[in-house]
């Protein structure tokens, strides 16, 4: 401890300064308890500003995707053009074939299946 | 434990537990009175139970640290969630609070170099004249890890005071 002296002094000084400035224990427990939580002004502004921003950006993403849609109306939905043009009741057998005219049919006609 | 008894436990350890709420708040001053504060409440209202198993000391020095250490990381989960203060939150620092005087402050400003490990050991050894044994199981440490902490810091520290040291001799 010897080789220590100077820590030693050193943390004398702190406990002194310390000394000097502590309070008394009654005096520091009748202290005002600080309040717990701090709700200022700001934050209870803030906090349900924030919560409307959530549910409002959770019911415009619902609004817009709706229900996950079935893989079977994404495939009409790429053939739409067509589509469009055909009897609800259509199959698949009445659409034209890859290579055959895409363009939109004069008459129901040109969509029958080839012989 | 009645109140009573460990309340006149408290009021023998306080000016103790004041330096060591200082030292788990890097020294300020404010935030120390309320850490000791709540410690002794706690242990006050029986919240904080002493089972006698360690010195009173000892016991009590680890509630103010884990009280200082939740009210670190509240603070830090405030400032992630409003980084910018959205009121000036009133402080309770009276006109009588005397500042450090420059000899304080210099010990401070090289404690302030340290760990927080190394700060609490050393704090632990010379301010409160603790075996390191001692401040190992305040501070839930090996006695091995609790005295490399003691040996770096006091290095640490010696260098950290050495150009004032200096500076003061003529």
């Amino acid at each position: 401890m010897t080789d220590d002296r100077d820590l030693v002094a050193a943390f004398r000084r702190l406990r002194e300064a310390d000394e000097s400035r502590s309070r008394s224990l009654p005096a520091l427990l009748s202290r005002r308890v600080p309040a717990r939580p701090r709700l200022t002004v700001g934050r209870a502004v803030a906090l349900p500003l924030a919560l409307a921003g959530l549910l409002a950006g959770a019911a415009w993403l619902v609004r817009r995707g709706g229900a996950p849609r079935p893989v079977e109306a994404d495939l009409w939905a790429w053939r739409s053009p067509t589509r469009a043009l055909l009897p609800p009741d259509a199959g698949v057998g009445a659409l034209p074939r890859i290579g055959e005219t895409w363009g939109a049919p004069a008459s129901f006609s040109q969509l029958e299946e080839p012989k | 434990m009645s109140t009573d008894a460990m309340r006149r436990l408290l009021e023998e350890l306080h000016p103790a537990s004041f330096g060591w709420a200082m030292a788990c708040t890097s020294g300020d001053r404010e935030e120390a009175e309320v850490v000791l504060q709540t410690a002794c409440l706690l242990a006050l209202d029986g919240k904080a139970r002493w089972g006698g198993a360690s010195p009173f000391r000892t016991w009590f020095f680890g509630v103010v640290r884990n009280v200082a250490a939740s009210r670190r990381r509240r603070r830090l989960l405030e400032r992630f969630f409003f980084p910018v203060p959205l009121e000036a939150v009133p402080q309770d620092r009276g006109a009588a609070d005397p500042p450090d005087d420059d000899a304080a402050r210099e010990v401070r400003r090289a404690l302030g170099t340290l760990s927080a490990r190394q700060r609490e050991v050393l704090h632990l050894v010379f301010y409160e004249g603790m075996a390191i044994g001692e401040a190992a199981r305040t501070l839930g440490l090996r006695l091995g890890t609790a005295r490399t902490h003691y040996e770096r810091g006091k290095a640490r520290l010696r260098r950290a005071l050495a150009p004032t040291a200096g500076e003061r001799r003529p």
